[in-house]
């Protein structure tokens, strides 16, 4: 039989990969361009999980993806997004959450360190997706990262305030007071 | 027909159909709509059952399809287009027949034979654990709807508390999501404990799968219709020379 700890992170990361592919559906139409919840919860994956499950978390998640499931945005699926001029950016979540986890288990749940981790992560996200954009469209460096990272800057900082108290709300249960909650409520 | 399938067989399927369904259109949709419900048919699943199981989804869809049609251009104007209208059609259209595969699947076929078909085609890939990628696979499937249960649920009880009064976007979205994340990962966590007292364990005897004729006529038939997504990439030119020429 498998510990109990490890079948638990199993369990939540499989969630958080549910919840990944949920926020690939939703966009939301603010502005010129919209914003996909997406990676909020590749974020908030290697926040909550820390670095080796929020990379399994992803990894299943791209995994589904890349088996045909409709995980991806737009409700799409299939190997060949990998290939696409967007995969750079399915890669980068992986790279993003397990460093985000990483940098947050250092901090120790301090604030400042959470919100640097998420601005690193998502850079890290950009500096995939935009190379890879270059690379499929031939497009010159300058121009990739007009297209594919100027204009989601200020919904990547939404996101970074809305992810900070979901984790202040939610580390608290993670960290194994979930049976009282449930007895209690 | 399809119990018989092996479910290797049917998760291909799934797997070119969902690539396949990129390129199509109207006339692939409609030709994979028909074939999806003899499928259900055969199955012997109605279709008002599979309606109201996937409630929350249709709504749902019905949400996507309103944020993908009403778009807030630059200068926070909200405006309507036709051809924004007919795109997002074409994606929900897609996702429901995808969500139909899939219930398909799950309708037919046991769940450790699906389990050991992911197991036989991650098998050759070097790193990954392939038990463990499966199982977690398998459980994403599974909480798909039952966030987007657990959401319908929490954006009433909202309701039923005024959410509406709160004018701020952001108040309302970490509201509705604290509540979400909470209620989800309790269930997980029912789940794992579940999972635990079934004594659950990666290393577990995985049931026999064998290809029959069957099969090669399943493949046949999905390679054909596969085929009037022609119909989409050929149609589509001669409707634009008509219109504009």
């Amino acid at each position: 039989m498998q510990s109990t700890q490890q079948v638990r992170k199993m369990v939540y990361s499989s969630l958080m990969a549910a919840l990944t592919a949920a926020g690939a559906y939703i966009a939301i139409p603010i502005g010129p361009v919209p914003i996909v919840l997406q990676n909020l919860f590749v974020l908030l994956a290697g926040l909550l999980l820390g670095g080796r499950w929020g990379l399994t978390s992803v990894g299943a998640y791209l995994l589904a993806g890349a088996m045909g499931l409709p995980v991806f945005s737009g409700g799409t699926g299939g190997i060949g997004k990998f290939v696409g001029p967007t995969g750079g950016y399915l890669l980068g979540f992986a790279a993003a959450a397990y460093l985000v986890g990483v940098l947050s288990e250092y901090g120790h749940g301090r604030v400042i360190v959470d919100v640097l981790a998420m601005i690193v992560g998502t850079l890290i996200i950009y500096v995939f997706g935009v190379s890879w954009l270059k690379v499929v469209t031939g497009m010159s460096f300058s121009k990739a990262i007009s297209v594919g990272m100027l204009p989601f800057l200020i919904g990547d900082a939404v996101k970074i305030a809305v992810a900070i108290p979901i984790v202040k709300a939610l580390r608290p249960m993670l960290n194994g007071t979930f049976g009282v909650v449930r007895a209690a409520g | 027909m399809i119990h018989r399938l092996d479910p290797r067989t049917k998760q291909a399927i799934l797997m070119g159909i969902s690539v396949v369904s990129v390129w199509g259109q109207t006339a692939f949709l409609a030709s994979f709509s028909i074939m999806m419900i003899l499928c259900f048919r055969s199955a012997g699943i109605r279709i008002s059952d599979f309606v109201r199981e996937i409630r929350y989804f249709l709504l749902f869809l019905l949400f996507i399809y309103g944020l993908r049609t009403i778009t807030i251009d630059s200068n926070w104007i909200p405006f309507f287009s036709l051809e924004s209208a007919g795109d997002a059609m074409v994606v929900c259209w897609r996702l429901l027949l995808i969500v139909m595969m899939g219930v398909l699947l799950v309708a037919t076929t046991r769940t450790a034979h699906i389990r050991a078909a992911m197991i036989w085609y991650l098998g050759p890939v070097p790193v990954v654990n392939e038990k463990m990628a499966a199982t977690m696979v398998g459980m994403i499937v599974r909480f798909l709807p039952l966030i987007l249960f657990r959401g319908g649920e929490i954006s009433d009880a909202l309701r039923a508390r005024c959410i509406e009064q709160r004018k701020n976007p952001v108040v309302r979205t970490v509201k509705f999501t604290i509540v979400l994340f909470r209620r989800i990962f309790l269930d997980a966590d029912e789940f794992a404990l579940a999972m635990q007292a079934r004594c659950y364990n990666e290393q577990r005897t995985l049931p026999k799968l064998t290809f029959t004729r069957i099969d090669v006529i399943a493949v046949a038939m999905v390679f054909l219709l596969s085929f009037s997504i022609l119909f989409d990439t050929c149609v589509s030119p001669i409707f634009l020379l008509f219109h504009f020429g």
